[in-house]
């Protein structure tokens, strides 16, 4: 299990740690239970602020994917999956990142075709890596 | 007084060349005239503490000597300091949480912990037979030993943090190097602090193996810092290349 940062991305470091984070989270290659290392670690490793990987495990922490123990460590929480059906708030909210995603890729001058394409290709890659 | 000669001499010269050994091994320019140069010094200073067989002359060559090798050595450093920083636009790390239990076993710690506890015991049981006239080299040894404990406890939380290899095996050894360093240090100073009670002149054996073991000990703790590799910090890369 091993995070990479990239310095040069147009993705500030935080959202880089946590997205990565997520990722691994969703798809079961960090369980429940799993620790994690402590701030001090990780930022060391990275060589960046103690405050960025602060900021995206607090992150992570409110949106209930860590538990945050002072003086214990970093834990993965578990993860309701395929097991609840979700919010219809939650559902509201992904649909209207959705939107948002679909209305970049108009921008860049994708057609829904294309969209679809690519949407279903990356959805491809995640169902493998979390079968895996 | 021979035996304070040896130590007062010995000492600065076997640290400076064990710290410029290690550094040369690292690969970090480290040029020998000085040392070259210094060592005739150290050849007077001998002589001159030998000649005049007094303490505070020793002493006096021990300052001159100490500050003689460190000054370059100090130099040669700060000068290979930017070889000691990496600059990676990609950076990664285990995620996995690290801490000194992972690598040396809790009773290990633990055994080495009771020890020291147990020789200061006994160092405190021969403090009170012997004069107080006689307490210098006790105390010496003592202070010593436990200057190693924490010095190496200190480098063993170093060798745990170091992002110099991401390879775990090599990060085992090399803690568990400096855990049997920490061992050896402490205990056999602590051991020669509860046996020898004494005069330093009158043990020019114990003065020479003090001498060897603890410069050698000292240099390899003072090293750490060289045998360290830094990423460069993410906020001088973007200040850097903004001002480009």
């Amino acid at each position: 299990m091993i995070l990479t940062v990239e310095l040069q991305s147009s993705i500030s470091l935080d959202d880089q740690i946590r997205n990565q984070l997520r990722e691994m989270i969703a798809v079961g290659v960090l369980a429940e239970g799993q620790a994690l290392p402590s701030v001090r670690q990780l930022a060391s490793d990275l060589a960046v602020h103690f405050n960025t990987v602060a900021r995206a495990y607090r992150r992570l922490q409110d949106e209930g994917l860590l538990v945050i123990g002072h003086g214990r460590g970093v834990f993965v929480k578990a993860v309701p999956r395929r097991v609840r059906v979700p919010a219809r708030e939650a559902r509201e909210s992904l649909g209207g990142r959705l939107r948002q995603i679909f209305v970049d890729a108009r921008l860049i001058g994708l057609t829904p075709v294309q969209t679809r394409d690519l949407v279903l290709s990356e959805l491809e890659q995640f169902t493998r890596k979390e079968r895996s | 007084m021979t035996s304070i000669a040896i130590a007062v001499v010995v000492l600065p010269l076997l640290v400076s060349v064990v710290i410029c050994a290690v550094a040369r091994r690292e690969g970090l320019p480290v040029p020998a005239g000085p040392l070259t140069r210094l060592l005739v010094a150290t050849v007077v200073a001998a002589v001159s503490s030998l000649l005049f067989s007094r303490l505070l002359v020793a002493v006096a060559m021990f300052a001159v000597l100490f500050i003689a090798f460190a000054i370059p050595v100090m130099q040669a450093l700060e000068r290979s300091a930017g070889a000691r920083v990496r600059i990676e636009d990609t950076r990664s790390a285990l995620l996995v949480p690290r801490t000194v239990s992972a690598y040396v076993l809790l009773p290990a710690r633990v055994t080495l912990a009771v020890a020291v506890v147990a020789s200061l015991a006994w160092v405190v049981v021969r403090a009170m037979t012997i004069a107080p006239n006689r307490m210098t080299m006790l105390l010496g040894l003592t202070v010593a030993g436990l200057t190693f404990f924490g010095l190496y406890e200190a480098w063993m939380r170093q060798e745990v943090f170091d992002v110099r290899a991401i390879d775990d095996k090599d990060r085992r050894l090399r803690v568990r190097a400096v855990f049997a360093a920490q061992i050896v240090l402490t205990l056999s100073f602590l051991l020669m602090a509860a046996l020898s009670a004494g005069p330093w002149p009158g043990r020019p054996v114990l003065a020479v193996a003090a001498t060897i073991i603890g410069g050698i000990g000292c240099a390899f703790a003072l090293s750490t810092g060289i045998q360290q590799r830094y990423l460069e910090a993410w906020t001088a890369t973007r200040e850097t290349r903004s001002t480009k």
